[in-house]
């Protein structure tokens, strides 16, 4: 509700307050207030966005467990991205893919080997489903081997299907980045406690190699399986590799760090 | 028709959650409503094929429901806007359930959470055919357990090590009501629901299919109420039902599990009369889903408990929290019905003071925080007041039963188990924990209430409607005075309390120039929150001669906040990606296959530098999602008024 008047008052001149050509105003006549315009603060004004409080050690544990539902999730066979260009269709045309080349990533390297592979269609068939819950058009879709026709007849034995339900370890492998980084604080704050120096300095090496151990452990099993298979040359060559990578980034790692 | 907010919301979340596919068609569906497959793919411009298995991926998490009406009708799909909403309740739900059931149980809930519907056969396969798996899951887990918990909380496991383990868990969950039973119906919209009851009840007893008149409605309206009951009763789990004894199967048809079951008692022959018959199996045959409805009622006796510890001290919010707990097992929905008679006295879910102080934990020092009450070392009462008289109710009181202070202090430094010592121990504390009810009915938010007014019974009872409008009230409250400041919320609690008001009245209570109330009183009209009403005096209506009245709609206030809470919380997962692609590289570096699990030696100092910061971003961006949930459990869920998602 506009109070006051803005520009028109001058014309009528000085008796004239609060009238305007002999008129009574239709508003209440405020002679106090005044139009201040705002100072021009640009297109951009400054604003100070309010900061949110630190999570709490409670609301650390909830997004912990939600990442690490996400990270299976997103590493399921139900989890899918689309490149932009395959948005509208499932095939992409030669001309539409040379034009969005990218020179320096898309060019195959050696190391796009190790990429996560992703899904652009969700992968159906590797687990069982309850398929009366589906409508019956979907049963085809959610069972391959599902024929409308021979659905009344002795069901044939399949190969038995299982749900996914995987260890969280080895999906939210990023996890540990926030264990080591609270390790870190408390080796810190030892160290300040204490005073040796000698002392502070291998203790942090101490920890990487029980981390080292920790994680030998954990793929024992894979590495015996390796094992086994003398005539996979995929593996032969990842294990060489892998020797060569360990040498550099360990030596450097361990310099810059400690 | 959900407002356009939640539907940019729920996009983003299935996005995140099922994918890019899953996302492009629910956005079509939502846009272009209900409609059929072939339909869908047209409007999507994508082919059928794709459009099917997007189909089918969303219908396992529930996110669209579909309804045939006939055989060889078409099938037609709707969104369902509440169970994609529940997306974002995840990391709210996990959190609750491993802190109540402890890690075993949440390792359950984020399987079924994954999974978004599963067969309990197929879920115990999967269990016991990853025992390697399990161990693993265990080592990185210790530090995470909570040491907040009640003391009736189970042990926290870290992993189902058995299968009776695993029964005894579903079933604690599904006794709960954490999980639900799902059936057919649960795929099923809404309005298609209430049309096939509708129908059914017509074909039953309205033969001539002619519903006419206020009796016949009448009649027609109580038997579609009474069919709706019991197809409730059906969808819900009973332990007498759903519980197969001794791990029998139940339907001859089903050809995985008896293969299954052979294979596990294959090897003793009574083996599992021995071991599991004290726990009862689950029919493997049940499917489950998990209920938010359910969580929401938890997440709010949380948000309750958290108050009532954070205005009246830890050992009242303790006792507070043992009330709610026993009353939740009561409770089965959230909202109330709105009362056929509204002077009939309201049934408040109540608990017993043994019940209570069953659930409460040993530990807690119930005497520490009332001066007098328990007092292991508090002196006689010198107080006056409140505290002193009641203070002197409960001497009295002990002195009835023949209990002298300085015994039963003696008694409380050495715990005996003696029949009479333990009696009279028990007997002090429940007078104790009745002390600390008392505080909390005493309190203006009125946490609790006596069953029955004025009696002395030992019943206590919670009147959630009244509670939870004051806690909307706050909600509001907090969010006006974080976005317009003080004066603003000074203004809005004003008109709340005092109805509508002439501009110069709210100037003169609030103690305020009235040039500045005009300011603050545009601002906030102009946000929405407060109008004016306009009253002419003459048939000119002109402003000069028109009185303006200001008010503040608390509906209108709690919709609008709702909305904006959904649009921050679309906002804040949007930013997650255009975060993370500040750091895509070394994201993409560390998810590369040979470098996963061997960071420590593959990624440099200041790599991982880089990634934890990263981790930290997304991590704050997240808590403030979880916060928005809580925000919205409490306009949303906990409100009886608002009706927007009951479509």
């Amino acid at each position: 509700m506009p109070r006051g008047g803005g520009g028109g008052f001058g014309r009528g001149g000085a008796a004239a307050k609060g009238t305007m050509r002999g008129m009574q105003l239709p508003w209440e006549y405020d002679p106090d207030l005044e139009y201040k315009p705002t100072p021009n603060e640009g297109l951009f004004p400054k604003s100070v966005p309010p900061i949110v409080k630190p999570p709490t050690a409670s609301e650390k544990r909830a997004v912990e467990h939600y990442r690490n539902l996400r990270a299976r999730i997103h590493e399921g066979p139900m989890y899918t991205t689309l490149d932009d260009l395959k948005r509208d269709d499932e095939g992409v045309d030669d001309a539409k893919a040379k034009a969005a080349y990218n020179p320096f990533e898309d060019a195959p390297t050696y190391s796009q080997r190790y990429k996560r592979p992703r899904n652009t269609l969700p992968k159906l068939s590797d687990r069982p489903y309850v398929k009366e819950m589906f409508p019956e058009e979907l049963w085809s879709t959610i069972d391959e081997e599902y024929d409308e026709d021979l659905s009344s007849a002795v069901p044939t034995i399949k190969k038995k299907k299982f749900l996914d339900i995987s260890e969280p370890k080895k999906y939210d492998a990023l996890r540990r980045f926030d264990e080591e980084e609270a390790k870190k604080a408390a080796l810190e704050a030892g160290k300040a406690g204490k005073e040796a120096g000698g002392e502070g300095a291998e203790a942090p090496e101490e920890s990487e190699e029980e981390e080292e151990e920790a994680v030998d452990d954990d793929f024992e099993e894979d590495e015996d399986g390796a094992g086994a298979d003398d005539y996979n040359a995929e593996q032969y060559f990842e294990d060489g590799d892998e020797g060569y990578d360990d040498a550099g980034a360990g030596d450097a790692g361990e310099d810059d760090g400690y | 028709m959900a407002a356009q907010n939640l539907a940019e919301l729920c996009a983003v979340l299935i996005e995140n959650h099922v994918g890019d596919l899953a996302a492009q068609i629910f956005t079509t569906l939502s846009e272009h409503g209900r409609c059929t497959a072939t339909t869908l793919a047209g409007h999507a411009n994508i082919p059928l094929r794709r459009a099917r298995t997007g189909l089918a991926t969303l219908i396992e998490e529930q996110l669209v429901l579909h309804h045939t009406a006939e055989e060889d009708a078409p099938t037609f799909y709707t969104v369902s806007w509440r169970n994609a909403y529940n997306l974002a309740r995840h990391a709210n739900v996990i959190a609750l359930v491993t802190e109540r059931y402890g890690e075993a149980a949440g390792q359950v809930i984020k399987n079924i959470l994954q999974l978004g519907h599963a067969r309990v056969g197929d879920l115990a396969d999967a269990y016991d055919l990853a025992p390697a798996s399990q161990r693993d899951s265990g080592i990185d887990m210790d530090q995470a357990t909570g040491g907040m918990m009640n003391g009736t909380a189970k042990p926290s496991n870290q992993h189902v090590t058995s299968t009776a383990e695993f029964h005894g868990i579903l079933r604690n969950l599904l006794r709960d009501g954490i999980l639900a039973k799902v059936g057919a119906r649960s795929f099923m919209p809404v309005s298609d629901l209430q049309e096939q009851l509708q129908e059914a009840v017509i074909v039953d007893q309205f033969p001539d299919r002619k519903v006419t008149g206020p009796k016949k409605a009448r009649e027609f309206g109580a038997a579609v109420n009474e069919l709706k009951r019991r197809w409730q009763i059906d969808d819900t789990f009973s332990e007498a039902v759903d519980v197969g004894s001794r791990g029998a199967i139940k339907r001859p048809g089903d050809h995985f599990a008896p293969n299954k079951r052979a294979k596990l008692n294959g090897g003793f022959a009574n083996g599992h009369a021995i071991d599991e018959s004290s726990a009862p199996k689950l029919s493997l045959d049940l499917i489950v889903r998990v209920d938010f409805t359910r969580c929401a009622l938890g997440l709010r006796s949380r948000r309750l408990h958290q108050l009532a510890r954070r205005v009246l001290g830890n050992a009242t919010g303790a006792v507070y929290g043992a009330l709610l707990k026993c009353v939740e097992r009561k409770v089965r929905i959230i909202r109330s019905e709105p009362a056929e008679d509204p002077d009939a006295d309201k049934i408040l879910p109540s608990a017993n003071l043994n019940e209570i102080a069953e659930s409460l934990d040993r530990e807690v020092d119930l005497g520490s925080s009332i001066k007098g009450v328990g007092g292991n070392k508090h002196l006689k009462p010198n107080g006056t007041g409140m505290k002193g008289k009641k203070n002197q109710v409960v001497d009295d009181e002990f002195a009835e039963i023949g209990i002298k202070e300085e015994l039963s202090e003696s008694e409380d430094d050495e715990p005996t188990t003696n029949g009479l010592s333990s009696y009279r121990s028990h007997a002090k504390r429940v007078k104790m924990i009745e002390a600390h009810l008392m505080l909390l009915e005493e309190h203006p938010k009125g946490f609790c209430k006596r069953a029955r007014a004025g009696s002395t019974s030992t019943d206590w009872g919670i009147d959630f409607d009244d509670l939870m409008d004051g806690l909307i009230e706050a909600e509001l409250d907090d969010t006006i005075t974080a976005k317009f400041g003080k004066k603003s919320l000074r203004v809005v609690r004003m008109l709340r309390e005092r109805g509508r008001l002439e501009e110069k009245q709210v100037a003169s209570f609030a103690m305020m120039r009235v040039k500045d109330v005009r300011s603050v009183l545009t601002e906030l009209q102009s946000e929405g929150l407060a109008d004016a009403q306009e009253l002419p005096k003459d048939n000119q209506r002109q402003p000069s001669r028109t009185t303006y009245l200001w008010y503040f709609d608390t509906q209108r206030a709690q919709s609008l906040i709702l909305q904006q809470t959904y649009k921050a919380m679309a906002r804040t997962l949007q930013r997650i990606p255009v975060e993370r692609d500040r750091f895509r590289t070394i994201i993409e570096k560390a998810e590369r296959t040979d470098v996963k699990d061997h960071e420590q030696e593959k990624l440099g100092q200041g790599e991982r530098a880089y990634l934890r910061e990263w981790r930290e971003v997304e991590e704050r961006l997240l808590t403030q999602v979880a916060r928005m949930d809580e925000v919205v459990v409490i306009l949303r869920d906990c409100s009886a008024k608002d009706v927007s998602l009951d479509t």
